[in-house]
């Protein structure tokens, strides 16, 4: 009884997280290195368990029954598989900072959070901190450590992320180590942190440590940011289809509440 | 009491139950990409009238031509295409299906939405299933650039690494649905597919649902009225038993 209710309201949770999504997305248009979400949804079946044994179950079901060709089955409604990040490039704004690099490719920064743990960014906007150290905008250290020394005039990050620094306006240019990048096998299954950073997951794999310019891990351009990759078209038209969708499903919770009225009033 | 115009309402209410069942789900589902809406099938005139000859011929007495729910269909026709950008979308421009290795033998599927697993696997999005290639699933070295073809190569940094299995059906109906996106071939049929072996991959795109809104908004206004329709053939008859009671009723 009321099925057709229980299957409105998966549909209207389902869009409710879609439009979060789509807000989020809107919201860090300008933020440097944001990844756009993409809410990924899939049909369900009759029961409330994960989605393998839904798919399991509706096998054995059909097998022991062994029924015909267009059993009498419906749906009982959609929800949301996953919200997976899409790492495809943003574009690579120039700010003309000497201290902002942008990753064209693939590669991640490693980020040493404050408990040790090593965290990866794209946003690539760093700082250094009282003692010369190079940090992200949060104030965490840049991992492999890169030390600026004292009385440093000009900092110079090459394409494959060899950075050079000049002492006291010095001509000659001395080398004080090299960025190093990390690419996921499924950069998509990285687990979001905020602030720009993620953190490695089961199906995101393992980080295999690179140099920029490497094969696959992309190279670093100084002086620049990546932006946003949000597509604020693309994001408006998600939003109209959804609504729309939303207050179709709200019609039909309407039009079906109209006929449980009619059989209502059946009974004099 | 069995009563043949009550059971005509009863029936009535019954169909226009099933299809509201089918609606809600269709609409739910309007943005589910690869999903294929249900139709319900009530059981047509002509079959009706072939029932009540073998009856009359069987000498049992006629019965009320009842409306009855035939079977739920899936809609096989084609969803729109929509661009994504992503690597490892695909869409297929002709009536092939993709291949999944399910749990249980293999899945059929237009939901184009793949993705890697921590192997480097191609993975469904939905229930993670490996896609399969001509050599089983595909696999990418992490970090390289994958391209699908239009004839379904995968090339893994330009060099062709396997080819989708895109499959074709004589019969895409007789498939059975698991839930109106993934499609399995009953154990009973004998539904053979042919490898398409000049598949439409479409790299970049899914395919969007097939529902109509529409066409759903029209079914959920000609329930409501059908079924107010129905629910007055019941008050009707109602009214009609209750004042031959009321004849039985001594007078006072």
């Amino acid at each position: 009884m009321f099925q057709p209710l229980y299957v409105a309201a998966t549909g209207l949770n389902t869009f409710e997280d879609e439009i979060t999504d789509i807000t989020n997305n809107l919201a860090n248009s300008k933020t440097t290195g944001f990844k756009k979400g993409r809410t990924e949804k899939e049909s369900l079946f009759y029961m409330e368990k994960d989605f393998t044994s839904y798919l399991n179950d509706a096998i054995k079901r059909q097998q022991d029954a062994g029924v015909g060709i267009n059993p009498v089955e419906y749906g009982t409604g959609v929800r949301v598989v996953s919200t997976r990040k899409d790492f495809s490039q943003g574009t690579i704004e120039t700010t003309g900072n000497p201290l902002d690099v942008a990753i064209e490719g693939e590669g991640f920064l490693q980020i040493r959070m404050p408990d040790g743990n090593i965290v990866y960014s794209r946003a690539g906007s760093l700082h250094s901190d009282s003692e010369g150290n190079l940090v992200d905008p949060n104030g965490h250290l840049l991992e492999p450590p890169l030390i600026l020394p004292q009385g440093t005039t000009s900092v110079l990050i090459k394409e494959n992320g060899v950075v050079y620094v000049s002492i006291n306006n010095a001509l000659e240019l001395t080398e004080i180590g090299q960025i190093q990048l990390v690419k996921f096998t499924n950069p998509s299954g990285m687990k979001s942190l905020g602030q720009n950073l993620y953190e490695e997951t089961a199906s995101s794999g393992t980080p295999l440590v690179g140099l920029p310019t490497q094969e696959g891990y992309g190279s670093l351009k100084q002086s620049a940011l990546e932006q946003s990759n949000v597509d604020i078209i693309s994001e408006m038209m998600r939003m109209i289809m959804i609504q729309r969708v939303f207050d179709t499903v709200t019609k039909a919770v309407q039009s079906y509440d109209a006929m449980l009225t009619s059989v209502e009033r059946m009974k004099a | 009491m069995s009563d043949n115009i009550l059971s005509i309402g009863q029936a009535g209410l019954e169909t226009s139950d099933a299809r509201v069942k089918a609606m809600m789900n269709n609409i739910v589902n309007a943005q589910t990409p690869g999903f294929r809406k249900s139709d319900v099938s009530i059981k047509s005139f002509p079959m009706m009238l072939d029932q009540a000859e073998s009856d009359l011929e069987s000498r049992t007495s006629s019965r009320a031509m009842l409306p009855k729910v035939n079977g739920v269909y899936k809609n096989q026709s084609h969803g729109p295409l929509f661009k994504t950008g992503g690597a490892t979308d695909a869409a297929i421009g002709g009536d092939g299906y993709f291949v999944l290795q399910g749990p249980e033998g293999e899945i059929f599927t237009r939901d184009g939405r793949f993705t890697l697993d921590q192997d480097g696997k191609l993975i469904s999005v939905s229930g993670n299933y490996p896609v399969l290639g001509k050599s089983g699933p595909i696999m990418i070295i992490p970090g390289s650039k994958l391209e699908l073809a239009q004839n379904g190569s995968v090339l893994v940094d330009d060099v062709e690494t396997d080819r989708l299995r895109v499959v074709l059906f004589s019969e895409p109906k007789k498939l059975e649905s698991i839930n109106n996106t993934f499609y399995r071939i009953p154990p009973a049929q004998n539904n053979v597919y042919i490898e398409d072996e000049n598949p439409r991959v479409i790299q970049g795109y899914i395919e969007a649902s097939n529902v109509s809104v529409m066409d759903e908004m029209m079914e959920m206004i000609y329930l409501s009225r059908i079924y107010g329709v129905d629910t007055k053939v019941v008050q009707a008859r109602d009214a009609a038993l209750a004042k031959a009671m009321e004849l039985g009723r001594p007078a006072q």
